[in-house]
């Protein structure tokens, strides 16, 4: 028996609205991401205006269900469909997000995978943060476990938003391998090192 | 410690995901550095995605096959795939050092594995594209 349950049932609203229901329960894990994205690629073939992903019997899921997530609503958007996910479970995630402000200074901690298999599902959040007048961007990789090309390129990106807005980014103790990696890609001028409080400080934005 | 594994991967983004995880599980158990785990993954993803974005020839099924070798305190990483010819020590470094409104992002997986192998080697044998990385384990 597979790791992986999938259950399809329609909901004929009428001719004009079609409701589809995929229900997901086991494990979306490596050796199952991949039924689950031929499925859900399958179903939305179909162009119904209306899927609906039920998740509360998944006991894990894995970094790259979101990337696909993330397609899946792109291409619903393509025939005017939507995608709704409920009773989402308390996920298993390759990266996790934490953000607070901090007299001014937005505060964005990033732990685990900045890679592909972290990236896609943090984009569009972390570059809010890049966004607003003066952004003044503290990103903390003390705790980040690998950085690859796809994630400099992310935090170039926040980087440049943030100049270009008159505010300023700074990068807070990486690890030694992933200093390099930002050393190499010519980011090394943004490395700070030092406690939060003493680096958070020094931002012009600070209240302090 | 002589350790091998050998894995070969398909063009898809998701088999890279799954391919990362795995080399993860492997390279735990023998206590490398954490250097060179971080080039280990990384080195997977930027050859894999590189290949799958610009190498393959069509949109069938085509593969990579990575080979791992852990011996005398050395990581050895042979890419092979049969994708158009690319040696990545040919291609030109992106400019890291211009201002942040001029910089591109192009050409950077492959100017950090340059950078961050110990030694470098590629050939064109028989249609295949061969290249081997190593890093010190330690």
């Amino acid at each position: 028996m597979s790791k992986l349950d999938i259950k399809i049932r329609s909901k004929p609203h009428s001719e004009q609205f079609r409701e589809v229901f995929m229900t997901l329960s086991g494990t979306l894990d490596a050796t199952t991401v991949l039924k689950f994205e031929r499925e859900i690629a399958s179903l939305i073939a179909t162009k119904p205006h209306r899927i609906v992903l039920e998740t509360a019997e998944v006991n894990h899921i894995h970094g790259q269900v979101f990337e696909i997530l993330n397609n899946a609503h792109v291409e619903q958007r393509r025939h005017d469909g939507e995608l709704l996910i409920i009773n989402k479970h308390e996920v298993v995630e390759s990266i996790r997000l934490e953000a607070r402000d901090l007299d001014g200074v937005q505060i964005v901690k990033l732990s685990g995978h900045l890679d592909i298999r972290g990236v896609a599902s943090i984009e569009s959040r972390f570059l809010e943060f890049f966004e607003t007048a003066n952004p003044q961007v503290l990103v903390d990789f003390s705790t980040a476990d690998s950085l690859s090309s796809l994630g400099i390129r992310l935090l170039l990106q926040g980087i440049k938003n943030a100049a270009a807005r008159g505010g300023r980014t700074l990068i807070l103790n990486p690890t030694p391998p992933i200093s390099a990696a930002l050393e190499t890609a010519g980011l090394g001028q943004f490395i700070a090192r030092g406690t939060e409080a003493e680096i958070a400080a020094g931002f012009p934005a600070s209240k302090k | 410690m002589n350790v091998s594994h050998s894995i070969r991967i398909g063009n898809s983004m998701t088999e890279v995901v799954s391919v990362l995880d795995e080399v993860a599980n492997w390279i735990e158990p023998l206590q490398v550095s954490a250097k060179a785990q971080y080039f280990l993954s990384l080195a997977i993803e930027e050859l894999a995605t590189n290949w799958i974005k610009y190498g393959c020839r069509d949109t069938g099924a085509h593969s990579m096959i990575f080979d791992l070798v852990v011996c005398d305190g050395r990581l050895t990483l042979t890419a092979t795939d049969d994708g158009l010819p690319f040696n990545p020590m040919d291609a030109p470094e992106p400019s890291t050092n211009l201002p942040l409104e001029e910089r591109d992002t192009g050409g950077l997986g492959i100017l950090l594995l340059r950078k961050m192998a110990d030694e470098m080697s590629y050939e064109h044998r028989e249609g295949m594209n061969i290249l081997t990385l190593e890093k010190a384990l330690y």
